[in-house]
């Protein structure tokens, strides 16, 4: 039963939450090793700089979204390309969206396969975590706005826990600041790209946003306080480990939560990947809700039987992806296709969109 | 008494349409047709005899219809009445014996109808009406040469009388708890909430019990399409009986397959006048001392009337308390289970050797033995709500203490297991809503077994599917969890924690009130 | 309709994921473990293969504790584990590792192999004490304590008792993988030795790279541990005083409830680094033999001046030990000369050339802050 009506709409808190939290999936866990392999004991700083991109895609996106007056990108693309050429184009942002959704899961399964389940089948795990995910895309974005927010509280705390790490670790292995110089902190910030992505869901979210007036700033807002999130996590994983440590460290947020100690529990990671889910299925639910938004405003299909298509395809599709390698190709492609999507896409709508005079209406 | 007048005029309105209504549309479709059709039949001015004889031949079912003859002759009084529903005594005092003296003196029909000292009157010409007035305790009248009939109200329905709240007990704040009996319910809110804002609206469910129910809202704070939504969704009902609020509210859930209540069912007056303060409406139902009220969050379910009596300091700590209670129990023992299953690492040094050898001899994996526990448990539980108290205490000594004493000794169970399941059926108890409660004693299964079988992810899978779809729910269209879902701070004040009263000065935006300032602008400052 | 169906869908996935659940996901119950809690490696008499021992709590005789000690041969640690399960009739996990020894001859061929895979094992916490003894491992685990707790929970304890007193510098599996990969920095571990019915913590092994080359002993250990990092301590400083008591009998005087913190200065002149540290010691004087009045601010100040000379002293003895005769860098001072900038890239064998070179001074500074009921 979908709800139609003012009663589908994100507030604005709800859209800087999501905005804020579906970027925090499985990327973070591994995040700083990626951006100190070029940026070194400067990652942090790599990190703050790569804020730069979500606020260029932001902007953009807004550009062209305030073009178009309610329209989302799925529209847009219809009102500039036409029905057809509109569909296609449509389709291929799902498609997006839909690989994203995927990669976010496998990872999760990886992890999980990695830190908890070794000898558990791939297939059995991506159902497992398809229970809550497909439930929160299928509920819809009403439903995905209040979860960003739950999301966000019952992940916040996580933070707290950097007291640990940052009581044995080596203030030092910060300085000297900014001393890798210009090129390699600017490398380093793209190869930040994969936990940056989901900022261009904005395209998505626009239609159902109640207050059009507050998207900028509570997108820019939401964006810089990811790159905050991020930043503060890298700043405690450089003091923490040491660059070689680092380098050969898959998920360094992981191993470095395994610090903690409390009285009555051992071992803390074990709960921050239980707890971790959280934020996978608001990412992947959220990516899963955009695409077959997309597939749907392309071909005219029910929604039960969208959703059960996409969610039997999984299956099969998770089992086929083995070992690192491979991942780590898919990851590639995915940070790299989204980098360009996020800001290159909407920019160059909004220059066809000033070409072609194509407006959307007050209506 | 001018409110208590309109009201009943109201109820007598409805009351008859109604049944009319079903006695002249609905009786068609059912598979015992009545003897004969009583709708539109008028009751002319015939023969007293053959008056009597008409009503009876249309409740000819029911045998406790008595008749009653005053005079003889031509001049002979009828009365018909249903004993089982009459006040005999005050039949006898304000209808019987007046008339008696009357005819004795051989007085007229008018001086007839003015003996009588019973205010609720009505004069009836419809078979049908006749049949409604007779099977709501009045006592019909048939007189001498005049058309149609005279209904007098000498009803009287068995009830106790208002005592202490039950199962919502508090300690300190007012103790009375509603009645079985709607028009006490009525009163009791009434006393509290003297508006003329108050807003009565009666309706009828129920084909066969006729159940009236009332839906109050204060007009000018509660949100009218809240108010609307409601009293379609009753109106909607087409069901032969209806006992019980709890069985309205699920008549009128939003989301009928979900485990947790959207409606809060309340045995207090001053829980319904405060939820009527906030915007909500509250639907009483005759012949249940539940009210039922919504738009309901689910929060609320953890809030008492208590709270707000109490310092703040002590009512914001109680409310942790119990969410801190609710957590527990529903985890608990999923966490102990997953741990022993899947997560020994996480186990502290000097735990370990208490949590192995009380394990060691345990025959049965964790799973199994929380499981077995915990229904144990809720047998126990179930056994000693049915059982009369004395008989309850024997029962818990006997399953408690010796069952749990000799499983443990026997080896069939660990005592940290019965520790832990035990723990969290103790915090089970601490939620004031039992609806509530019984929420969470099922959902407590579903997760033991989940982490059992796929330990901490497999909990947290279940734990976030069951947050999806409490942020899902609505009651009346309102968002359940609110103010968590869209983080209304200003509401944040009255849900895990009590702020000062003083601070307390709006109404939840969950209630879309009319009104959103509920006191003025006070201060924490004595001036 | 619809969503009754929705229903049967979400029952057909939940029961499809619970079912498998059972039998797929291996489940480690804890009854069914040997839940290995504390580790030794030796070489192997025979030549280069790796001895392992494992100690195993035997939780099934309640009451009484019990531990197995298993020990095998194989070459690597992987191996080790397979050799060592066939020898358990219960499924041995590694999560509750909370002891790892290492054997003396063992460890100066080099224990990063050995300690990665522990690192690597995402079982393992990365809080597990890692310690080297005096000859081999096995004697230590194989020997019976009485009055002491089982030999793993007795070593955790006692060493983890060590370093919060701060008689020794923080170590843990963690700190050990991290000083290794440093490129600034060598790391040390504890050094254990077999007392006649106990174990004595005795100092440092000192780590050349990964390669164990040297012992501190337990006062050198404290010393770094005052130096390296900040912190309180609840232990003593001793120091003989000028004054006399008798003839040829000199007065003593010692610290305690001690506050350390450290300074340092880096600098780079004629092609070498200069390190300058400033080391404050604050403390109560709990012991003085002499006959001056505490009381007066000179003679506190005197008081003061000796311990500051006495302390500087084997603080540049402990520097000098380890510049010039291990060489190797436990402070950490090729970190900081990087921090500071003046290499960007920090090279491992660049950096023990220019430690050799390095004028490491250091400046201590003591302050007393009461001096104790009497006078």
């Amino acid at each position: 039963m979908e709800r139609q009506g003012p009663s589908n709409t994100l507030n604005s808190i709800q859209l800087m939450f999501l905005i804020h939290t579906v970027p925090i999936g499985v990327g973070i866990l591994g995040l700083v090793r990626f951006v100190a392999d070029k940026a070194g004991h400067d990652a942090p700083l790599a990190i703050l700089l790569s804020g730069v991109y979500t606020q260029a895609a932001v902007l953009f996106s807004w550009l062209l979204l305030r073009r178009f007056q309610t329209l989302g990108i799925y529209d847009i693309h219809r009102r500039l390309f036409g029905k057809w050429m509109g569909s296609v184009f449509s389709l291929l942002f799902a498609v997006y969206c839909l690989f994203a959704y995927f990669m976010t899961i496998r990872t999760f399964v990886e992890l999980v396969n990695t830190w908890m389940f070794p000898l558990t089948p791939v297939w059995l795990l991506t159902l497992l975590f398809m229970i809550p995910i497909v439930y929160s895309a299928f509920c819809g974005i009403r439903l995905l706005g209040r979860y960003a927010i739950s999301a966000f509280f019952l992940t916040a705390w996580i933070i707290l826990l950097a007291y640990f790490p940052l009581s044995t670790g080596t203030l030092s292995h910060l300085f000297p600041i900014g001393s890798v110089g210009l090129n390699d902190l600017f490398q380093g910030s793209l190869l930040s790209a994969l936990s940056l992505l989901g900022v261009e869901l904005l395209l998505v979210y626009y239609p159902y946003v109640a207050y059009k007036k507050d998207v900028l700033p509570a997108a820019s807002i939401a964006s810089w306080s990811t790159i905050l999130v991020y930043t503060v996590i890298a700043v405690v994983t450089i003091i923490f480990f040491s660059i070689g440590q680092l380098g050969k460290t898959i998920w360094p947020m992981l191993t470095m939560f395994k610090h903690v100690q409390v009285p009555f529990i051992e071992r803390f990671e074990t709960i921050i990947i239980a707890v971790w889910l959280v934020q996978v299925v608001n990412t992947s639910g959220t990516y899963l809700w955009a695409g077959i938004e997309g597939v749907r405003k392309a071909i005219p299909l029910k929604k039960g039987i969208v959703y059960s298509l996409i969610a039997a395809a999984t299956l099969p599709l998770s089992q086929m992806i083995n070992g690192r390698a491979e991942m780590n190709l898919l990851l590639n492609l995915l940070s790299k296709s989204g980098f360009y999507l996020m800001i290159g896409y909407p920019l160059l709508l909004w220059l066809i969109s000033l070409i072609l005079r194509r407006k959307g209406d007050a209506s | 008494m001018k409110g208590r007048d309109g009201r009943v005029k109201i109820l007598k309105e409805l009351l008859l349409s109604k049944l009319i209504e079903k006695l002249s549309t609905g009786q068609g479709q059912n598979d015992e047709r009545p003897d004969h059709d009583v709708a539109n039949e008028r009751i002319g001015t015939e023969d007293g005899e053959e008056k009597v004889r008409r009503v009876l031949a249309a409740v000819s079912h029911a045998q406790d219809v008595e008749t009653h003859r005053i005079g003889r002759g031509r001049s002979t009084i009828h009365l018909i009445f249903l004993k089982s529903l009459v006040d005999l005594n005050v039949q006898q005092r304000d209808v019987i014996k007046p008339m008696h003296l009357v005819v004795s003196k051989g007085g007229s029909t008018e001086q007839l109808r003015d003996t009588i000292s019973i205010n609720e009157r009505d004069k009836v010409v419809r078979l049908d009406e006749a049949v409604a007035y007779l099977l709501s305790g009045w006592t019909l009248v048939a007189m001498p040469g005049e058309e149609g009939l005279y209904g007098f109200k000498t009803s009287q329905v068995p009830g106790r009388g208002v005592s202490k709240a039950e199962n919502q007990s508090i300690v300190i704040g007012p103790q009375d708890g509603f009645t079985e009996s709607i028009d006490t319910n009525l009163s009791l809110i009434r006393k509290r909430l003297r508006t003329p804002n108050l807003r009565v609206e009666g309706m009828k469910v129920g084909e066969l019990t006729q159940t009236s129910v009332i839906v109050l809202s204060i007009k000018g704070v509660a949100n009218e399409e809240y108010v609307e939504e409601m009293k379609e969704r009753i109106g909607k009902i087409d069901v032969d009986a209806l006992i019980d609020s709890g069985t309205l509210a699920q008549w009128i859930d939003d989301q009928p397959l979900s485990p947790f209540p959207q409606f809060n069912l309340v045995e207090r007056p001053d829980s319904a006048c405060s939820g009527l303060i906030d915007g909500k409406v509250v639907v009483l139902i005759d012949g249940t001392p539940y009210v039922c009220m919504g738009p309901s969050s689910f929060i609320e379910f953890f809030h008492s009337p208590e709270d707000y009596f109490n310092r703040w300091m002590s009512s914001s700590l109680v409310r942790l308390l119990r969410l801190f209670g609710v957590v527990v129990s529903i985890t608990f023992s999923a966490i102990y289970v997953a741990v022993l299953t899947y997560h020994y690492e996480i186990i502290p040094a000097n735990m370990l050797k208490t949590i192995a050898q009380s394990r060691a001899r345990v025959p049965f994996p964790p799973l199994y033995e929380a499981v077995f526990l915990e229904l144990t448990l809720e047998v126990l539980r179930e056994a000693g709500v049915r059982l009369p108290t004395k008989v309850g205490q024997t029962m818990g000594i006997v399953g408690g203490i010796v069952i749990g004493q000799a499983a443990v000794s026997a080896g069939l169970t660990s005592n940290v297991m019965i520790i832990v399941v035990s723990l969290s059926a103790l915090a089970s108890f601490v939620t004031p809503s039992y609806v509530m409660g019984n929420a969470v004693r099922v959902i407590r299964f579903p997760i033991i077994l989940i982490a059992g079988l796929w330990g901490f992810i497999g909990l947290s899978v279940g734990l976030v599917t069951i947050l999806i779809h409490l942020l899902n729910l609505s009651s009346i269209g309102a968002p359940y969890m609110s103010p968590y879902a869209s983080l209304r701070l200003a509401d944040l004040k009255d849900t895990m924690i009590r702020v000062p009263t003083q601070l307390l000065t709006t109404r939840p935006a969950m209630t879309r009130a009319q009104k959103n300032k509920k006191a003025g602008n006070t201060s924490l400052k004595r001036k | 309709m619809k969503r009754s169906v929705a229903v049967c869908l979400t029952l057909a996935l939940l029961s499809a994921v619970v079912l498998p659940g059972c039998t797929i996901t291996r489940s480690k119950v804890l009854e069914e473990l040997g839940v290995v809690s504390a580790v030794g490696y030796d070489l192997a008499e025979d030549g280069g293969d790796l001895l392992g021992t494992t100690v195993l709590p035997n939780f099934t005789d309640t009451g009484q504790e019990k531990v197995d000690v298993l020990s095998v041969t194989g070459h690597t640690s992987k191996e080790l584990r397979f050799n060592m399960s066939r020898m358990s009739e219960r499924k041995l996990v590694s999560g509750q590792i909370r002891v790892v020894l290492y054997g003396e001859e063992l460890s100066r061929t080099g224990i990063l192999p050995l300690s990665d895979t522990l690192f690597r094992d995402s079982e393992i916490g990365s809080q597990i004490v890692l310690a080297v003894v005096e000859g081999r491992a096995i004697n230590f685990f194989t020997k019976r304590y009485p009055d002491k707790p089982s030999i793993d929970i007795y070593l955790y304890r006692m060493l983890r008792k060590e370093m919060s007193e701060r008689s020794m510098p923080k170590t843990n599996l963690h700190t050990f993988i991290r000083d290794v990969y440093d490129e600034g920095k060598d790391p040390v571990l504890p050094y254990l030795r077999l007392g006649k019915e106990d174990i004595l913590v005795d100092g440092l092994a000192v780590f050349h790279d990964d390669k164990f080359i040297g012992l501190l002993n337990a006062k050198e250990a404290r010393n770094l541990a005052y130096i390296s990092s900040k912190g309180t301590s609840t232990g003593e400083l001793e120091a003989t005083l000028k004054e006399t008591i008798r003839q040829g009998v000199h007065a003593h005087a010692v610290l305690m409830y001690i506050k350390t913190s450290t300074k340092w200065d880096v600098s780079h002149s004629g092609g070498r680094p200069v390190f300058q540290a400033n080391v404050l010691i604050q403390g109560a004087v709990s012991e003085y033999t002499g006959g001056h009045n505490l009381e007066e601010k000179q003679e506190i100040q005197k008081l003061e001046q000796e311990f500051a000379e006495e302390y500087q002293q084997e603080l540049s003895a402990l520097i000098k030990k380890l510049q010039k005769d291990f060489e190797t860098d436990q402070l950490g001072l090729g970190e900081m000369y990087r921090a500071k900038g003046f290499i960007k890239e920090l090279e491992k064998e660049k950096w023990r050339e220019l430690y050799k070179q390095a004028k490491i001074d250091v400046k201590v500074n003591v302050r007393i802050l009461q001096t104790g009921m009497i006078h």
